[in-house]
């Protein structure tokens, strides 16, 4: 006796959280039942293998049919073929577009193409998270990235307008969109001990205070002008003395320090160069400290002089760029800055 | 010109892409109604067109009104070759035909291909202007309103149940026509969904005016049926039950629905004090003759079949002159009618008084082809001379109708079983005819006081039965005599006396039959009949004897012939009347009684079976009171008297003639082990697994012994299909893997279920098919519904203890849910008058209260909500159908918690555009009443796909299909303005694959009641400190209220 078909079909639409959540983990169904049954589920319910086995095919195949309606979710709010309540709704969305923090480490900054996907494979075997999950993520990544990408307005609105995720969701994947247009290098090794948080808290305050375009390039007199940087350097020490436990590695290497800060902000000019943000902020800034000992506070203190002291310097006269760089930069380096 | 019809396309969405160059579609529609069609522009470049066409004006016969559906053809314009057809919606106008129910069809309707499924969706409205027509002898039956439910809908009251209505249709099938070789499946499977949605408009006119003719004004339990029957054509029957229903007005209409029924019975203005145990009202004194007992047993008649639990009447000679009276009266009433049955399968309190038992009839016949389709005379041959062999089954019942009465047939081939089935039973004439009857009898009915087991009473003559059966003196009443078991295929009443919970009980069995053609096929299978239909009666008896109970109502007993095979189904709900005797167990007998071994298995048999029994009792709680013979006057009990129940057909005769006039009450059921047989079956009666715990089952409307239904329900759909291994296929083999498919589905679904415990699924429906040779196909449909636990367990305490431990649970709920106000705030009445009616009145005969404590507690927490609140949310109601974009309240209906959601970020789509429309098999909608009925839903679907492995195999097509029918039930149903189906049916799931050549077909037909419902808990809001719970007992049963 072999099953030829075996359906349930519910008014509103079943749908198993646990089972959902081993779907889009990329299980095939035999995984999916092996999984079920060694949580036990078995002795719980006293149910047998079979009725498990029929469960797990049920539930996959209505995920499978969800799917095309996932891949737009306001045709998921309209469509009439599957009665979902509107929190299972937005479940089914939530989980769906979620993604794995080590997979998106892997991709985080790299172009959404083919060719990316074809390293799928590797990403995989390296994170342990199944071919057909990250398949899944990398997808979303891109439909993501193709709707809004020449969207106006703001991107987390447009995000959470037409994939209807949550606040905190449509954010992470604003960042991995930004992330992905500018194409930031994310992946060399010393960039490797920062999480994806820190590069989506950095990224939002990327979308949220810099315009492209800005003439970065006139910030270069500060390091360019020896006397401005003489002067810089003399109001920050004057401000900072007694107060700072690194001082003097901070007077020795300020000028280091400042000519990092201040290049990276001509190298944003150049779309080319933008992607090595991390790595210059990484190699310019935050190594030189840590190697120093800086404590964080410190970090904060000397930023935020360093950073006030221009509007000492009467010789510069773009101050508002100056604020608007550093502000998000000073952010950036202070979430930058750990182990 | 008695009627314009006015359609307008106002849009589309969620098109397909028609073309691949641009990924856009350049769509239009057609709208055509009988022979005229109109046309909207082409909407350029779109897959959300808007169309916003004026109004197209239809001036049509109301005949063609009925019969004509509006069909909508969305298309893509092609300018240089034909045009694409992207699908179809067709639109039954029917609602709009008469006063009460829908004023206009506005919404979004799926778009749909009997190829791809559901294309996008179209907005469509629709409006029909009716004008006066006064020609008498027209052919229309405009205003006659049509209702699936099988009880006299809530918000009507039956002012007279006139009966009986049928009629069929046929026609040649488009299938086999010779031009379906030449055209493509796309316009074949059109031509069949056009043909049978314009042979059931025609089939409802007709039916129309019938109802009229016998001045009726609705048609009550409409059952309407396919017959596939090949090169032979194509059947479509329906029979109903015509009434003249009332309209309860304001503010009778405003009523709330969930009073008990005694309640009912004061304020509704139909119902008079419950005359159901009329018989037992009569000074009669109390008979203290031995009762006579016999072998519970039945005909077996080629090719039908009558089997009863009942016993003997005192018709004549007890009932005195007002029985006569009654007799003479409800006879007069039912002899002016050709065929006295009634579709309903629930009743206005009094309408039934006594119940004889099941009948059934079936024959086999060949089909031949229709040759005149305008004079389908050999089909209404066959079904008058089935009607008419049921009518002298219930006559021979002593039984002058039958309810709960049905038709079904099953096809192979060329060879059909027509079957029909019911419950004989006497009836009130006082709904029967008008007025006329009331009176002095009326009188004398009203002044008796309600007993609850009047319908238990036998309704024939004892000392002339027609079969013989055990009878004792009834245990509620102790006047009148009773059968010690009952079958019945209707509701249970609903103030029936029942102890502990029912149960779903099954039989199931297949035969396997040689391959033949034409007559000896007819013959093999007519010979097989009889055997069949008594082994499902005795699996059903012995199971009912192992659950502990004592009645089977919602009998369907499904005969379906294959090639090779004959399948019986039988299911029911069991319970344990209290107005019938305790069961007797089942005692095992071999019969080479000198072996030692077997003697021993025999014994060891034995104990599993009295285990079993016990352990049912418990899971069921049925501890009906000890009853010592004394306080009920009977006479000792003479030593036990075993009946036997044989397994040979021949030996049968000689046993029932054994009379025996003791009363023992505790007489066992004998199962002679006598052969392999027996044996599979003893085996197959303890394989059959109890529903996990916290879930339980039946067939019929409500769980007796539940009644405090939560508001969250779940209709669902299950097919499976098993392949038989062709090797080596014997009965027994065939008989467990019948058994096991069945018993896995119901595992499964438990287990998919289970986070709705404690639940119960109600109106399980099981059907059978045999599509090809090795395939058996078993398709379920029910509904879920979770009740509370708490309440639910204090059935059993005493009053006192009960409004104690409510109390303390509701604090707790308080505590939990702050927003669910349940209270049992009417402590100085924790019983309705009527309980107390019977406590006094049973205590009179000295039955031990603990008895009743069990009974179904109906408690009228009775729900006064003001009439005005119900109109303002009626208003309400009207004011928000018909704009699109209503939103609908969030609705906790996934059976799956989703609680772990709600409390993360909130996401922005808490806004969802469509509305949630409920369905269910059942009358009611727990925890809701019912405000309106919009029209009846009748639909016919075929899919036929030629990329099987692309859609997901069967599995995947099948599964997308049913819920694609969900989906265009919901859009119709929402289009009317309301939001559930009551009394959904899925009438039929025809299933044909041809996995080498990739392909399948599905015909699928469902029907239903639109109705708008309000949620009780809305009320409340209002109202304040309402009962929430205990509500829908009442509205289970077709009580005539609201």
């Amino acid at each position: 006796m072999t099953s030829e078909l075996d359906i349930f079909v519910g008014n509103t639409t079943l749908i198993d959280e646990d089972v959902y959540r081993l779907w889009l983990d990329g299980y095939s169904v035999t995984d999916a039942v092996a999984l079920r049954v060694r949580s036990g589920i078995l002795e719980q319910t006293g149910a047998t293998a079979a009725v498990l086995q029929s469960d797990t095919m049920d539930h996959y195949r209505t995920f499978h049919m969800l799917e095309r309606l996932l891949h737009a979710p306001p045709k998921l709010l309209h469509q009439l073929i599957f009665q979902i309540p509107p929190s299972r709704q937005a479940l089914l969305i939530e989980r769906y577009y979620a993604f794995d923090e080590a997979f998106v480490r892997e991709v985080l900054g790299k172009k959404l193409s083919k060719g990316t996907k074809k390293d799928l494979d590797d990403i995989s075997t390296k994170t342990g998270i199944t071919l057909k999950s990250c398949r899944r993520q990398f997808d979303n990544f891109k439909r993501v990235f193709k709707v809004v990408e020449e969207m106006r307005g703001s991107l987390v609105d447009n995000i959470q307008q037409h994939f209807l995720l949550s606040d905190r969701l449509a954010r992470d994947y604003a960042a991995i969109v930004f992330f992905a247009n500018n194409r930031f290098e994310t992946g060399k090794k010393k960039l490797q001990y920062l999480s994806f948080g820190d590069f989506a808290f950095c990224a939002e305050l990327m979308i949220q205070n810099w315009t492209l375009g800005a003439d970065l390039k006139e910030l270069k007199v500060l390091v360019a002008d020896k006397d401005l940087l003489d002067l810089h350097k003399s109001l920050v020490c004057t401000a900072l003395r007694g107060k700072l436990g690194v001082f003097s590695e901070m007077e020795a290497n300020f000028k280091n320090l400042s000519r990092g800060l201040v290049n990276v902000a001509a190298k944003l000019t150049h779309n080319k160069d933008v992607r090595d943000l991390f790595v210059d902020l990484v190699e310019k800034f935050v190594e030189p400290c840590r190697s120093d000992h800086w404590p964080l506070s410190d970090v904060r203190f000397f930023l935020n002089q360093y950073s006030a002291s221009v509007h000492s310097l009467d010789g510069f006269r773009h101050q508002a760029l100056w604020d608007r760089y550093m502000g998000t930069l000073r952010g950036c380096l202070l979430r930058l800055y750990h182990d | 010109m008695p009627g314009k019809l006015k359609v307008k396309i106002v849009a589309g969405r969620h098109l397909p892409v028609m073309d691949r160059a641009s990924d856009l579609t350049d769509a239009f529609v057609e709208v055509k109604f009988g022979n005229t069609t109109f046309k909207t522009d082409v909407y350029l470049k779109s897959l959300n067109p808007q169309w916003n066409s004026e109004w197209f004006k239809f001036e049509v016969d109301d005949e063609d009104l009925q019969d004509e559906p509006l069909q909508i053809t969305v298309l893509d314009h092609d300018t240089y070759s034909a045009n694409d057809a992207i699908g179809k919606v067709y639109i039954d106008i029917d609602p709009l035909l008469y006063s009460e129910a829908a004023t206009v069809i506005s919404g979004w309707f799926p778009i749909y291909d009997t190829i791809h499924g559901i294309r996008g969706e179209i907005n469509v409205v629709v409006k029909v202007d009716l004008f006066n027509d006064l020609n008498r002898f027209r052919q229309s039956s405009c205003g006659v309103k049509f209702f699936c439910t099988t009880s006299i809908p809530k918000c009507y009251r039956a002012v007279i149940i006139h009966g009986f209505v049928e009629e069929l249709v046929v026609n040649e099938d488009p299938e086999y026509q010779w031009i379906d070789r030449i055209r493509t499946p796309r316009a074949s499977n059109e031509a069949r969904q056009r043909l049978i949605s314009l042979m059931s408009g025609e089939l409802q006119r007709k039916i129309g005016l019938k109802v009229l003719e016998m001045r009726g004004n609705a048609v009550v339990g409409y059952l309407q049926c396919f017959d596939l029957e090949g090169e032979s054509g194509l059947v479509v029957r329906a029979i109903g039950t015509a009434c003249t229903l009332d309209k309860l007005s304001s503010p009778a209409a405003f009523l709330p629905a969930c009073n008990s029924p005694s309640k009912e019975m004061k304020e509704s203005p139909l119902v008079h004090p419950p005359s159901h145990g009329c018989r037992s009202t009569h000074n009669s004194p109390i008979h203290t003759a031995t009762g006579s007992r016999l072998t519970q047993n039945f005909s077996v008649s080629v090719p039908t079949l009558i089997y009863t639990g009942m016993g003997s009447g005192s018709a004549g000679k007890e009932g005195g002159p007002f029985k006569a009276l009654l007799r003479q009266q409800t006879q007069s009433a039912l002899e002016q009618r050709e065929f006295p049955f009634f579709t309903l399968t629930a009743f206005p309190p009094g309408f039934l008084v006594h119940v004889g038992g099941v009948v059934s009839a079936r024959s086999v016949k060949l089909l031949d082809r229709i040759h005149n389709p305008d004079e389908p005379e050999t089909r209404d041959a066959w079904w008058a001379e089935i009607r008419q062999e049921i009518k002298s089954h219930a006559k021979a019942l002593g039984c002058h109708a039958v309810v709960g009465y049905s038709e079904s047939t099953s096809i192979c081939e060329e060879v059909c079983i027509l079957s029909a089935s019911g419950t004989a039973a006497v009836l009130n004439p006082r709904f029967l005819q008008d007025g006329t009857v009331e009176g002095c009898l009326e009188q004398r009915l009203e002044e008796n006081l309600p007993t609850r087991c009047g319908f238990c009473h036998i309704p024939y003559d004892e000392l002339n039965m027609p079969f013989p059966a055990h009878l004792t003196y009834c245990y509620n009443c102790r006047k009148q005599k009773v059968p010690d078991v009952l079958f019945t295929t209707i509701d249970l009443p609903t103030d029936a006396t029942v102890i502990g919970k029912g149960c779903l009980i099954q039989a199931r069995l297949c035969r396997l039959k040689k391959k033949a053609q034409a007559e000896a096929n007819a013959t093999a299978i007519s010979n097989l009949l009889p055997f069949m239909e008594y082994e499902v009666h005795t699996q059903l008896m012995n199971k009912l004897k192992l659950k502990g109970m004592n009645a089977l109502f919602g009998l369907r007993i499904q005969i379906t012939v294959g090639e090779n095979m004959l399948m019986g189904l039988a299911s029911a709900t069991g319970v344990y009347l209290a107005a019938l005797p305790t069961p007797g167990g089942i005692q095992i007998a071999g019969k080479t009684p000198n072996d030692g071994s077997y003697e021993q298995h025999i014994s060891h048999m034995q104990k599993k079976i009295n285990d079993t029994i016990a352990k049912n009792k418990e899971l069921y709680e049925i501890n009906p009171p000890e009853i010592s013979e004394e306080i009920i006057g009977s006479p000792i009990p003479e030593p036990r008297q075993r009946s036997r129940l044989l397994r040979s057909q021949s030996e049968s005769s000689d046993e029932v003639t054994e009379l025996d006039l003791s009363h023992g009450k505790k007489d066992a059921f004998v199962l002679e082990i006598d052969d392999t047989d027996a044996m599979e079956d003893v085996h197959s009666l303890l394989t059959d697994v109890p529903p996990p715990s916290g879930f339980y089952s039946c067939n019929t409307e409500i769980m007796p012994g539940i009644n405090n239904w939560t508001s969250e329900i779940q209709m669902f759909t299950s097919v499976r299909v098993i392949r038989l291994s062709s090797l080596n296929l014997t009965n027994q083999a065939l008989n467990k893997n019948f058994n096991d498919l069945c018993e896995n589905l119901l595992k499964s679904l438990y287990f998919k279920l289970r986070s709705m415990i404690p639940c119960c699924l109600c109106h399980v429906n099981f059907t059978v098919s045999l599509p090809e040779d090795e395939l058996i196909q078993v398709t379920v449909t029910a509904v879920a519904i979770t009740f509370d636990k708490n309440q639910a367990l204090q059935t059993t305490k005493t009053p006192v203890e009960r409004s104690l431990q409510r109390a303390s649970t509701d604090n707790e709920e308080l505590l939990q849910f702050p927003l669910e106000l349940c209270s049992d705030s009417l402590p100085s009445h924790p019983f309705p008058p009527a309980k107390e009616h019977l406590e006094s009145a049973s205590s009179n005969s000295g039955i031990p209260a603990a008895q009743r404590a069990t009974s179904v507690d109906y408690s009228s927490f009775a729900d006064r909500c003001s009439s005005w609140i119900e109109l303002i949310k009626l208003k309400a109601q009207t004011i928000r159908r018909g704009s699109i974009k209503t939103t609908m309240t969030v609705e906790k209906a996934s059976p799956v918690g989703d609680g772990n959601f709600r409390n993360r970020s909130a996401p922005p789509c808490a806004n969802s555009t469509v509305g949630v429309v409920k369905m269910t098999p059942l009358s009611f909608i727990p925890g809701a009443k019912i405000t309106k009925y919009l029209g009846i839903i009748n639909m016919f679907f075929i899919r036929e796909t030629t990329s099987l492995r692309e859609e997901g195999g069967v599995s995947g097509f099948l599964h997308a299909f049913i819920a694609e029918v969900f989906a265009m039930v919901r859009a119709h149903v929402a289009a009317l303005g309301g939001n559930a189906v009551v009394s959904y049916i899925m009438k039929q799931c025809v299933f044909m694959e041809n996995p080498n050549k990739n392909q399948a077909q599905c015909l699928i037909n469902v029907s239903g009641d639109a109705v708008v419902f309000v949620r009780e808990s809305d009320l409340e809001v209002v109202s304040s400190q309402q009962p929430t719970t205990n509500c829908q007992s009442s509205c289970t049963e077709g009580e005539v209220t609201t």
